[in-house]
């Protein structure tokens, strides 16, 4: 396929698409970053920093939003150009639900004791960079209409729901061992799940890729 | 997308050259064309697109220096065969052309006009029936049964066109052809001849050349791309627009090359 369009703005509009969701995209890796490094840490200073960013990134999908809807009337897009458009609004509205979820597990650290012991957040801490790195590979795959890319990451959907289930594992037992943990194990609970959702997103993305590029959905 | 089933083919080429004098127009064309479906042809200007068209119904023989070989099937009857007789074939294949062009005459007379050249009405009530009916079928009878004797010419761009559909399918045509029905019609002109196009296919078997992209979307179940004179893609309309098989068809209806 030519790269160009015979009509420069539409090439111009849709670059400026493209751009919206890398950089939406790079913002809700960062907060997904920031929500787990504050839920390991109980870092509860951090956390009206993160409501802040998720904000930002719920702008980014308005304003995307927009975009597509412009260059739906306009263009009449079609083929690519068309498939281009439905993937890219279904991305933003799944990075948008992952800040969602980065925002809720940070607001979650607040009824924890700052002495959690750290064995408690051992694998939530693993579950939290595998999701990031998920969310890393899946960027790429836009990135480089990478359809291999999208594939491995969500094959890798697998490890994270494998992962969280031994999270969540972990978080009973020591609920178990202390009925006065009850209070707030509950919401480190809720932040397992929540970590796998956000998986959930991105494998979401991924297949939203691979629509872009191949024009179908993966076959499970 | 759900393929339709049960299709029955109306017309079938099978490698058909078109030379006009030296040149070659269309390159070993082949293709099917279903039994009451719209079938939209596209492609830029000189692609061959409307040669094909006017091969249907036999148009190009008017031409001297045209010549054409390969095999064009209509239910399974080649129509260049020596012995076809080309008025009947035309009794068959209808055409609109891009313009409308109505004969300098009353409305009625211009429906009137064909079915008595071929000698379809046996007296005035059958005729003044057929005008009625085919008026009716073009969604123009409302807007002109008032002033029937007054000229087709006075008409404006659509009503003219409607007219014009309403001769075609006056003498019931078995297939129309329509080479850019709408291409010198307005936007709401264009919504009534589209839309007539869509009720009629439940009747006729359709094909129509167009420029217009989104009109080919908007009223076909197939659509077969041309260039430089060769038939590049054919496929379901809805996949053509979605995701078409070949990088060119590709280019062309995203506006990256034309």
């Amino acid at each position: 396929m030519s790269e160009e369009h015979i009509v420069k703005s539409y090439d111009e509009e849709l670059q400026i698409l493209n751009d919206s969701i890398v950089q939406m995209g790079s913002l809700t890796e960062k907060l997904l970053q920031d929500s787990m490094n504050a839920v390991t840490t109980v870092d509860k200073d951090a956390v009206s920093k993160i409501v802040e960013s998720d904000v930002k990134i719920n702008k980014f999908r308005a304003s995307i939003d927009q975009q597509i809807m412009t260059i739906l009337v306009k263009r009449s897009p079609v083929a690519i150009d068309l498939r281009n458009a439905i993937s890219t609004l279904k991305m933003s509205q799944d990075l948008e639900r992952i800040g969602d979820i980065a925002k809720g597990n940070a607001k979650k650290i607040l009824p924890l004791p700052d002495d959690l012991p750290p064995e408690m957040l051992s694998k939530i801490k693993k579950l939290g960079e595998m999701v990031q790195q998920q969310l890393k590979s899946t960027l790429d795959a836009f990135i480089e209409k990478s359809v291999p890319k999208s594939l491995q990451t969500i094959e890798n959907d697998e490890k994270v729901n494998e992962l969280a289930t031994l999270s969540i594992q972990e978080v009973l037992e020591f609920l178990s061992k202390d009925k006065k943990n009850l209070e707030f194990a509950t919401n480190l609970l809720f932040v397992c799940k929540n970590i796998e959702r956000a998986g959930d997103h991105i494998s979401r993305i991924c297949q939203n890729v691979h629509y872009l590029i191949e024009g179908d959905y993966p076959k499970k | 997308m759900e393929l339709k089933k049960n299709r029955e083919s109306k017309v079938l080429s099978k490698n058909v050259d078109v030379f006009y004098g030296n040149k070659q127009a269309l390159f070993n064309v082949n293709l099917e064309i279903f039994k009451n479906e719209v079938t939209a042809l596209i492609g830029p200007s000189g692609c061959g697109k409307s040669t094909f068209l006017r091969c249907i119904n036999r148009m190009n023989d008017v031409i001297d220096i045209c010549k054409i070989s390969g095999e064009i099937e209509i239910d399974g009857f080649n129509i260049y065969k020596p012995d076809v007789d080309v008025v009947r074939l035309r009794e068959k294949v209808g055409m609109v052309f891009q313009k409308p062009n109505p004969f300098p005459k009353s409305i009625y007379d211009n429906i009137a006009y064909g079915p008595s050249i071929h000698g379809i009405a046996k007296d005035k009530n059958e005729m003044d029936q057929i005008v009625e009916t085919s008026l009716k079928r073009a969604a123009l009878w409302e807007e002109v049964k008032d002033r029937l004797d007054e000229p087709g010419t006075g008409l404006s761009g659509g009503q003219q066109q409607r007219l014009c559909i309403a001769r075609a399918i006056s003498i019931n045509p078995e297939i129309i052809l329509m080479d850019e029905p709408c291409s010198a019609l307005d936007p709401i002109a264009t919504a009534k001849i589209e839309e007539l196009i869509d009720s009629l296919k439940t009747s006729f078997t359709i094909v129509i050349v167009t420029h217009s992209m989104s009109q080919a979307a908007r009223v076909s179940q197939r659509t077969g791309f041309f260039h430089l004179g060769k038939l590049i893609e054919m496929d379901e309309t809805e996949k053509i627009f979605k995701n078409p098989n070949n990088s060119m068809t590709q280019d062309y209806i995203t506006g990256r090359f034309g």
